[in-house]
């Protein structure tokens, strides 16, 4: 793939043009954290790095960038595998900067910490949640994909807040929280294998597209 | 080998088909491309670039290390610098040459660290023609380079483009609808109106193969009107495009001139009307 | 020598034909010397504003009169002229350039006299025709 790694430094810098965003959803995430603890660090953290991430393949530039790579010698699918690459990493930086403020928060506020099996299964779970979301932004643009990452992220917090009392759910959630540390890394290898899977379907998708 | 060939080329997309289509542009020569808003030129160009896929036929295009586009609007992030631009740009082309980039950008009055959001119109348009001239790109595609141009700016276009074919082994592909552009460059032109290829010759011979007509409407008879592109009839006579050889039917009180490239596009284009 | 050449875009004739005119004058006049070479063919074309093809045009007739050879990848030479041939050529130029005006002249009944006049007035030197 002689392509690849220029492709993955005009990423960097399609990303780095949005470094003052990016900037700020960290400002933000640090806020919420410090206003309400360490437990929301994930979850906040998880809600912004989705909406980074998902930046690269719908921005509001989307279409000069396919006009650009259109004019460049490179191959559809390196722009896929590009933009997940990317993505992934962009992702454990976000995991690992939540997990940090989390662990800053906690200390200053003398509040249990969160583990390593916390961060693992955010990781996963956001990667599970990346891996369902991407495909419907290469098939169907930014407004559409926004609307499917809504839908699916607030059933997911949707159904946390009305059915978080249900014992059964909480039990669930527990174990995949704390209790267990392999079940952490289950779900971060489900999310590994969703992306590989999700990577193959966007490929098709995008190498079939008119642009 | 040519830089480009599309041959039978048939793309279907809501209820209009473009082609089937061929279109060459020779090697070491300007082929302009020219039709009105809406005939198919800008989807014959991502065709070209394989931005679109084809329903039929074939296209061959010289690789893309060795083409350069320019479209009416940069093709780059906003926030981006000229510098930035050529490095995002430069690791796809092993031809690129920094010091040519650089040179470029001074001719265009472009600052390497000025935004591409905050370029106007016209250096938009040159800081792609730097691009593209800065990585030994023989064949430049261009896509309604002029639009909302100055006539300064246009005229600094054509004057690169000239410089640029001083290389034999150079060739472009203008598709505009502002014909004017091409009466001094262009060696070959494409017409396209709705979807399909109505001429394609040698500038000189598409212009002589028409004529401008004004005539009385007295001798505006049934057998000539079906002769006349774009008739337009008014209250004192008629005006239309003939081809020349059927200007030989014509009456006494008509008079057929040489066309301008603009002229043959819009009475191409144009149906009839009656006053 | 500086070899100039000026073409109108709007007196009616081929940019072709005016290049090639101007050209065939300054080889005949010897200001481009024998084996010379003349600008090529792109250089002219970018510089004149008009298309590849025009200028490739003019340089393709001069090579079918003989007045010069066209090498390709390296340029356009004047070729050495038999000046007999050259001559003859003119001559028969100005022999149907003749039997036209004569045949315009029948359509009017103009008489020899008035014609050798016509010829006279434009045979005077340059200067005087000037100031006229």
């Amino acid at each position: 793939m002689r392509d690849l790694a220029p492709m993955l430094r005009l990423d960097l810098l399609t990303l780095v043009a949005s470094r003052k965003m990016l900037a700020i959803y960290v400002l933000v995430v640090c806020f919420l954290v410090a206003v309400n603890g360490a437990l929301v660090a994930l979850p906040m953290i998880g809600v912004a790095s989705m909406m980074v991430c998902l930046n690269l393949f719908g921005t509001i530039e989307n279409h000069r960038l396919t006009q650009l790579y259109g004019s460049l010698p490179l191959r559809r699918r390196t722009v896929m595998v590009s933009h997940y690459a990317v993505t992934a990493v962009l992702t454990c930086v976000f995991v690992l900067l939540g997990a940090l403020a989390a662990g800053v928060a906690a200390w200053v506020r003398a509040e249990p910490a969160v583990g390593v099996a916390e961060g693992v299964g955010t990781l996963g779970a956001l990667l599970l949640v990346l891996a369902l979301v991407t495909p419907a932004y290469v098939a169907w643009g930014t407004r559409t994909g926004g609307l499917v990452t809504l839908v699916v992220v607030a059933t997911v917090i949707g159904g946390l807040l009305a059915f978080g009392d249900n014992p059964v759910l909480a039990g669930a959630l527990r174990g995949l929280a704390g209790v267990g540390p392999e079940a952490s890394w289950w779900v971060l290898g489900a999310g590994v294998l969703a992306q590989a899977a999700s990577l193959v379907v966007s490929i098709g998708v995008y190498t079939r597209q008119d642009h | 080998m040519n830089p480009l060939e599309l041959t039978g080329v048939i793309k279907r997309r809501d209820g209009f088909t473009l082609g089937p289509l061929d279109l060459v542009v020779p090697r070491g020569y300007v082929m302009g491309f020219v039709g009105a808003n809406g005939a198919g030129k800008t989807t014959t160009i991502k065709i070209a670039l394989g931005l679109v896929h084809a329903d039929e036929g074939s296209v061959r295009l010289v690789g893309h290390d060795r083409v350069g586009v320019v479209h009416d609007q940069p093709a780059y992030v906003g926030k981006w610098t000229a510098a930035q631009v050529g490095r995002a740009v430069a690791p796809f082309h092993p031809a690129w040459d920094p010091e040519r980039f650089r040179a470029l950008l001074d001719w265009a009055g472009i600052e390497p660290t000025r935004q591409v959001k905050e370029l106007s119109r016209g250096m938009g348009m040159k800081l792609q023609l730097a691009v593209a001239l800065s990585h030994a790109a023989e064949l430049l595609i261009l896509d309604e380079p002029t639009s909302g141009l100055d006539p300064l700016a246009r005229s600094e276009l054509l004057e690169m483009l000239a410089d640029f074919m001083t290389d034999e082994r150079h060739s472009v592909l203008f598709s505009t609808h502002i014909t004017s552009d091409l009466e001094k460059i262009a060696d070959y032109v494409t017409v396209i109106e709705r979807g399909r290829v109505v001429a394609s010759t040698t500038r000189d011979e598409l212009v002589d193969s028409y004529r401008l007509v004004r005539g009385a409407a007295s001798e505006l008879d049934a057998d000539l009107r079906p002769l006349v592109h774009g008739l337009r009839e008014h209250g004192v006579g008629w005006q239309g495009l003939m081809a020349t050889e059927d200007t030989v039917s014509l009456g006494r009180r008509a008079v057929a001139e040489v066309p301008t490239l603009e002229e043959i596009v819009v009475h191409l284009a144009k149906e009839p009307r009656h006053a | 020598m500086q070899i100039d050449i000026v073409v109108s875009k709007t007196s009616g004739l081929p940019i072709y034909e005016q290049i090639k005119a101007q050209l065939k004058a300054a080889i005949l006049l010897g200001h481009i010397a024998e084996g010379e070479a003349l600008p090529s063919i792109r250089g002219l074309a970018r510089d004149l504003q008009v298309s590849i093809i025009t200028t490739t045009r003019a340089y393709s007739d001069l090579a079918a009169e003989g007045l010069v050879t066209n090498v390709p990848g390296k340029g356009s030479y004047v070729l050495p002229r038999n000046a007999e041939l050259v001559r003859e050529r003119v001559l028969r130029e100005i022999e149907e350039h003749f039997a036209e005006a004569v045949t315009q002249a029948r359509l009017v009944d103009l008489s020899a006299a008035e014609l050798h006049a016509v010829l006279d007035a434009a045979l005077t030197p340059s200067t005087e025709q000037e100031q006229s």
